[in-house]
């Protein structure tokens, strides 16, 4: 009997521990396929999120062509082609009036169109591509964009470069010059600051900026948020041109909290080039 | 029934025929041989004479606990893992030299073959769960070794209670209960074999892709 009995009992436990691995087994396998595919799914969705936003990068992008492209437009039409037009009428006048003094008025006057012109068109050009930029290199173009804003009056504008005997090739400087016309453009508009200090520093193979101001400013997660909103064209134009360099930015508010900084990192060599 | 599971451990060297595999091929090179080698040790099991049988079940598991563990050694990323395994399989081995030779012949080495189960589910679940933290771009059944585990896992779990307990039972309950762990062994050799045509189809997919390196992205101003 109590053979029998333990025979029974051996045999339940074979059955039963034998359908437990079993279940165990399948258990765990379908377990690992639906979190990996739960994993799978998180990561496309990512991905989707990564196209969306650099979908929304390069509509800003073009959007600022376009602007920019508007606004050439609009100086040229709406100040260059009077102007033109003006000193077109003025040189008519010589050709009709045989007065002397009068044709001499005119002519001094048409002069004096023409060279408003020569300026206006010069403007324009150094807006596209500012001449220090390219002939003296960032730090001058920073230094005269910073006096510029200095000679205003309004806000206290300074910079200083630690170390840049190394420039960065043309087109990068173009890039980073863009990116501090903008956050300068917008410290401006926005901050109500009363100093703007510029900083410039190489560490092992990448070069840093750092802009401080004392106004109101934006913090690491703000510029994300607008990043990804519709919203905030010129931090879109940042983002993607930070992309362009393979760089780094980052919008801090100093540890003192009285001031904000915004750091630029960006690698000094060309990774594509060998 | 038995019959249909030793030959079908036939069914990994013809398919590396078949498959006109390159010895370089380790994985199939490996099953290949494992199809021979247990083809060999079932089909001559009842020609062992009884006083050296123990000795053929001790090399029975040492066999398939390598061939299991290759199996899964080879997918394994962890070094550190690795070192795990090598040292229990030599503890392992040491404590079945010990138990073959200090122990009484019975129907089979049932503590040896509960340990090897335990330490095969063990790799096992770690490949998995290395496998499913770092691949996010391949799906699991995608890599012939998900399969292997399968197989593994079905045939350990299948036949784990019964070997643990078949000094217990009598003749009757050991063919009863023998049937399902013949059936476990068919769908292991089954799910092997598919295993082969997976590492066959997807040939990309059968190495795991190291970790990009992170630059340290502190940043120091001077």
């Amino acid at each position: 009997m109590f053979l029998l009995q333990a025979n029974t009992s051996t045999t339940t436990a074979l059955f039963m521990g034998t359908i437990g691995m079993l279940v165990l087994t399948i258990g765990l396998v379908v377990f690992i396929i639906m979190h990996q595919r739960r994993v799978q799914r998180f990561q496309q969705k990512l991905q989707q999120l990564e196209i969306d936003q650099q979908k929304m990068m390069l509509n800003a992008s073009i959007k600022m062509q376009e602007e920019e492209r508007q606004r050439l437009a609009a100086d040229l039409h709406d100040d260059a082609g009077p102007l033109l037009a003006t000193a077109r009428l003025y040189l008519n006048e010589t050709l009709v009036n045989q007065d002397k003094v009068h044709q001499l008025q005119s002519i001094y006057q048409a002069r004096q169109i023409i060279d408003d012109t020569i300026q206006l068109i010069r403007n324009i050009s150094h807006d596209l591509m500012p001449p220090t930029l390219k002939n003296f290199g960032l730090e001058s173009a920073i230094n005269d964009l910073f006096q510029k804003i200095s000679g205003s009056g309004t806000v206290n504008a300074s910079q200083r470069f630690h170390d840049y005997k190394d420039r960065l090739k043309p087109e990068k400087e173009l890039l980073v010059f863009r990116i501090v016309q903008e956050l300068i453009n917008n410290i401006l508009k926005h901050s109500n600051s009363s100093f703007i200090h510029l900083t410039q520093n190489v560490h092992a193979d990448k070069f840093y900026l750092r802009i401080h101001h004392d106004g109101r400013g934006i913090v690491q997660s703000d510029f994300e948020k607008l990043n990804k909103s519709n919203i905030g064209l010129g931090l879109k134009n940042i983002g993607s041109r930070i992309r362009l360099l393979q760089g780094e930015i980052l919008f801090e508010k100093d540890i003192s909290q009285t001031y904000y900084k915004v750091t630029i990192e960006v690698p000094k060599d060309d990774p594509y080039s060998s | 029934m038995l019959d249909i599971v030793t030959y079908s451990y036939l069914i990994f060297p013809l398919l590396f025929l078949l498959f006109r595999t390159k010895f370089k091929e380790i994985f199939l090179f490996l099953l290949a041989i494992y199809g021979v080698a247990f083809f060999s040790l079932i089909f001559f099991d009842d020609s062992i004479p009884k006083n050296i049988k123990k000795y053929y079940q001790g090399f029975y598991t040492f066999l398939e606990y390598t061939f299991f563990t290759c199996f899964i050694w080879m997918n394994i990323r962890s070094i550190n893992f690795k070192k795990f395994i090598a040292l229990i399989s030599l503890l392992f081995i040491i404590f079945q030299f010990y138990y073959v030779t200090n122990t009484s012949p019975q129907r089979l080495d049932s503590i040896p073959i509960g340990i090897e189960t335990i330490l095969i589910f063990i790799y096992i679940f770690y490949f998995l769960f290395e496998f499913s933290k770092s691949s996010k771009d391949v799906f699991i059944y995608n890599h012939y070794n998900f399969w292997i585990s399968v197989g593994i896992m079905i045939y350990l779990g299948g036949s784990f209670f019964f070997f643990i307990l078949v000094n217990e039972l009598d003749k009757s309950q050991r063919a009863n209960f023998g049937t399902i762990t013949y059936v476990a062994e068919i769908i292991k050799n089954l799910l092997f074999a598919f295993a082969i045509f997976v590492y066959k189809k997807f040939p990309s997919n059968q190495t795991q892709k190291l970790p990009k390196n992170i630059p340290n992205l502190d940043m120091k101003m001077i």
